[in-house]
């Protein structure tokens, strides 16, 4: 193998390291001998130049390939009960949501008055105060509990610890703020 | 049943006609593809990872002691796999036979 054939190959084994380990452990030796043998098998200069824009290529596209799903291996699944209490959640605050754009809408673009019903104080109250304080309590509790399981399962609070005790710590002063705040 | 991707079916049509290690695979595929599917190491073994994953192929134990490259050849369910992706193409072919393709600029 000529000299720069075997710049090429050392350039190339170092950038495998880019690869994530596991992915590397068990193909980098492989991918090294297969380039090894497209090296020899380019005999002429044109064919050298293809061959490494070709290289390349499949480098680039491969690397972000393999990290990216390595990334995605790495992250835990989603729990079912955090993705059904953020779809709830995202029910509870949509109102305000879409108060808020109607009245965007009625005062800059329509030029109109606010209908009065929107902002008596118990609609407003309702829908800016109580559905979002309670989607709220339900996201930080499916939280607290993914993050209690979490500890539990490593070893570092003891598994007795019950999800009831996470939510009355993080409940009761809620509904208390709740409660001051409608009085 | 979704298809498999392109290479992966390649790779596996180019196991069908024996074990293969990776260069030779790809030097296979090129050749079946008529030089259309010109694979660089990282797709190659990108695929072969996925393949291994859903059990379609397996890596044969090393016959040559000093060939330390690893060869792979198709599993049971590969074969079924990639017969049905045959089916599939037959089927294909046969429904384009049936059917007037209009000639490019008409």
């Amino acid at each position: 193998m000529a000299s720069h054939d075997q710049s090429v190959l050392y350039c190339y084994q170092k950038l495998l390291k880019l690869y994530p380990e596991a992915y590397r452990q068990e193909y980098e030796a492989e991918m090294v001998y297969t380039m090894e043998a497209m090296l020899v098998d380019a005999d002429t200069p044109a064919a050298k130049w293809q061959f490494l824009v070709r290289a390349s290529r499949d480098y680039l596209v491969s690397l972000t390939r393999q990290n990216v799903l390595a990334l995605e291996d790495a992250v835990p699944a989603t729990p079912p009960y955090i993705q059904r209490s953020s779809k709830l959640g995202l029910g509870l605050v949509a109102p305000f949501f879409i108060v808020c754009t109607y009245n965007c809408i009625n005062q800059y673009l329509l030029h109109q008055a606010v209908p009065y019903a929107w902002l008596e104080a118990k609609t407003w109250i309702i829908y800016c105060i109580v559905l979002p304080l309670l989607a709220f309590i339900i996201v930080t509790t499916a939280g607290t509990r993914s993050l209690s399981e979490y500890v539990c399962k490593h070893g570092q609070l003891s598994s007795s610890r019950s999800i009831v005790y996470d939510w009355l710590l993080l409940g009761v002063p809620l509904v208390l703020l709740i409660t001051l705040t409608l009085l | 049943m979704d298809l498999l991707p392109q290479v992966s079916f390649s790779i596996l049509f180019a196991l069908s006609l024996q074990p293969r290690h990776g260069y030779e695979i790809m030097q296979q595929v090129e050749h079946d593809s008529g030089g259309r599917i010109k694979l660089g190491p990282g797709a190659l073994y990108g695929s072969i990872k996925q393949l291994r994953e859903a059990g379609l192929i397996e890596e044969l134990a090393s016959v040559h002691g000093a060939d330390r490259r690893r060869s792979y050849k198709l599993s049971l369910a590969g074969w079924a796999r990639l017969n049905e992706e045959l089916a599939y193409y037959k089927t294909t072919v046969s429904l384009a036979r049936k059917r007037t393709v209009p000639e490019q600029g008409v």
